[in-house]
């Protein structure tokens, strides 16, 4: 099983403060300006201890999140307590999309997207150039699958 | 071989769309004498009526098609013109309508379609000689060859006492009779001048209007329903399987046998208390539409089995419905919704919720239950190279599959049990389909990934 690159730790610690503090912010704005009841600021409040939790177990995340993609099979695992496994045969994925945001960017990094005939399937983060070989094995495989 | 519809598909055409036009054109054309002499929007409405009154001929016209003998060909269009071509060996059904003009004037609607929900080619207004050449051509025979009287070996045929039953199993008395009720009702409404229909019904004391508000209901729905599935008729012909039902509007839907990538066998509550069953086929090109796609409508389940195994062998699991009628557990879990429902209720009338919340709650305490306990009574049964998701829940339904059709599978396991909480499995059969079971063992996981990558060799 290969693991993430180490920067993946960092990245998910920036993008979950991120995610907390516009989303935290953004609910006890509505709350206070739009007048709704005083008690409604226990969404934010929701927000903030989730997010919290949320990085307090990024180490573990990171540890525990693996994938293997070759020729015959996309698999990702991810989770220790809740271990969450999927498997898609190579050759039955249609497109592969790798995506960078600012703060992916940031890090040097970038997350791969596979698409099958019934949803979609991430993976990541993961380097650049790590990205690119995996869309160019996924895409290889899903060319030689259609002739 | 290049030919047109016939002419007279062009008068089929104007019938057709004449109930819903008709009105319409009565109304503007009404406006526009009442203000003659005088340009207005009906004066432009009219002109605009007429002006599609020659959209069909023009159809006509410019739309041509070529049998080759490698496939059908189609030209169309006046101003942006197209050509499509469709091989008849990429063709994966075909299926013959004929609506009410269709049938008055002898004409058939064919639509040839291929992997995919939407026909790829429509072809309407043909004579019945153009159809059988279209079979011909799509069953890979050609019309050059001198062809044998037609085999054809009837497997199940509809008659008025299975109609009613199917009408009144499948809760079709319910669902086609209320919508009858309520557009009779209206159009009565309407007719009547005055204060309308409800000064008469007001009359009347309200368990009679109850009475014959259900009693009308009834025979509506099963009036609607024996029209829909009139002639209902399963048969082989010259091997192809091929069903064909309705009085006013007939389809004739024929299935190309490599199309069928697997078989349903389902129960309602009320078709197991009689002990019946029904069967449907999920072909290349409408997994969606299981409507179109039934072979047997409710029958005695030892027939649907036998014709099952008999017609679809190969797809067909060891054991196809669970062999006992199962009611006291699909009553406890009606039973268990219903309790979870009327607490609901209950709690939404004590707390006095205001009325934007109940069908929220209401839709919640119902669908995520059904959801969750759905999954929890479904199975995965492998039997390479086949896999039969088994859902024995309210009703039974047991969905057998090629197992080239599974494309992914996914796993939960909390706490490192020795089960999973939750699988799913995503497959295709015609269309996307994802299937969840809770509590699958973990070999049965891994045989599921086995399955995925092609283990048994499939995939």
């Amino acid at each position: 099983m290969t693991r993430l690159p180490r920067d993946a730790r960092m990245y998910w610690v920036v993008s979950g403060l991120v995610r907390m503090a516009v989303l935290g912010i953004g609910l006890a704005a509505a709350v206070w300006f739009l007048n709704w009841p005083r008690w409604l600021f226990v969404a934010p409040a929701i927000v903030v201890v989730l997010g919290l939790i949320d990085l307090a177990i990024v180490t573990l995340r990171y540890r525990n999140y693996g994938y293997r993609v070759d020729e015959r099979e996309f698999f990702v695992a991810r989770g220790r307590w809740v271990r969450r496994t999927v498997t898609i045969a190579t050759p039955k994925i249609l497109n592969v999309e790798v995506s960078q945001g600012p703060v992916q960017r940031l890090f040097n990094l970038a997350k791969v997207t596979v698409s099958q005939v019934v949803g979609t399937h991430d993976l990541g983060p993961v380097r650049p150039e790590e990205a690119e070989r995996l869309r160019a094995l996924l895409l290889d495989v899903a060319e030689r699958e259609e002739r | 071989m290049t030919f047109r519809c016939p002419p007279r598909s062009i008068i089929a055409s104007f019938l057709h769309s004449l109930p819903s036009i008709l009105p319409v054109a009565v109304v503007v054309v009404l406006a526009g004498l009442g203000e003659l002499g005088k340009p207005s929007w009906a004066a432009v409405a009219v002109g605009l009526a007429l002006l599609s009154l020659l959209y069909s001929p023009v159809e006509w016209f410019t739309t041509r098609y070529t049998l080759k003998d490698s496939g059908i060909e189609c030209r169309k269009g006046l101003l942006f013109r197209s050509v499509r071509s469709l091989a008849w060996d990429a063709i994966t059904s075909i299926e013959v309508k004929q609506d009410w003009s269709h049938r008055l004037l002898r004409l058939h609607e064919v639509s040839l379609t291929q992997a995919s929900f939407e026909p790829a080619l429509v072809l309407r207004g043909l004579d019945a000689p153009l159809v059988d050449e279209l079979r011909r051509r799509v069953g890979g025979t050609s019309s050059e060859v001198v062809q044998p009287a037609r085999v054809i070996s009837t497997i199940y045929r509809a008659d008025l006492g299975d109609l009613l039953v199917m009408s009144l199993v499948r809760g079709q008395v319910f669902l086609l009779g209320a919508a009858g009720l309520f557009s009779l009702w209206q159009f009565v409404d309407d007719l009547l001048p005055g204060g309308g229909a409800l000064d008469i019904v007001g009359a009347v004391a309200l368990w009679v209007q109850v009475m014959v508000a259900v009693a009308a209901g009834t025979v509506v729905g099963i009036g609607i329903t024996v029209v829909k599935y009139h002639g209902f008729h399963v048969r082989l012909e010259d091997g192809l399987l091929t069903t064909s039902y309705g009085l006013i509007e007939r389809r004739d839907r024929r299935f190309d046998p490599d199309a069928v990538l697997g078989v349903v066998v389902q129960r309602n509550i009320v078709e197991r208390l009689l002990g019946r069953a029904r069967l449907a086929v999920l072909t290349r090109d409408r997994e969606a539409e299981l409507e179109v796609n039934t072979v047997l409508p409710t029958l005695p389940r030892s027939t649907v089995e036998a014709v099952a195994r008999e017609h679809f062998g190969d797809l067909a699991p060891p054991m196809l419905l669970t062999p006992e009628r199962g009611l006291g557990k699909a009553a406890l879990n009606l039973i268990a919704l219903g309790t979870l429902v009327g607490l609901g209720t209950w709690a939404l009338f004590a707390t006095e919720a205001p009325w934007w919340v109940w069908p929220i709650v209401l839709l919640s305490l119902w669908l995520l239950p059904w959801w969750a306990l759905a999954a929890y009574h479904t199975r995965f049964e492998l039997d390479s190279p086949l896999i039969t998701v088994r859902r024995n829940f309210i009703g039974e339904r047991v969905t057998t599959i090629r197992s080239r059709s599974i494309r992914a599978v996914g796993t939960g396991i909390i706490g490192g049990g020795r089960r999973c909480a939750w699988t799913w499995i995503t497959t295709y059969a015609g269309g996307p389909q994802r299937y969840w079971a809770l509590g699958v063992g973990r070999e049965d996981a891994d045989g599921l990934r086995g399955l995925v990558l092609g283990a048994d060799g499939t995939c």
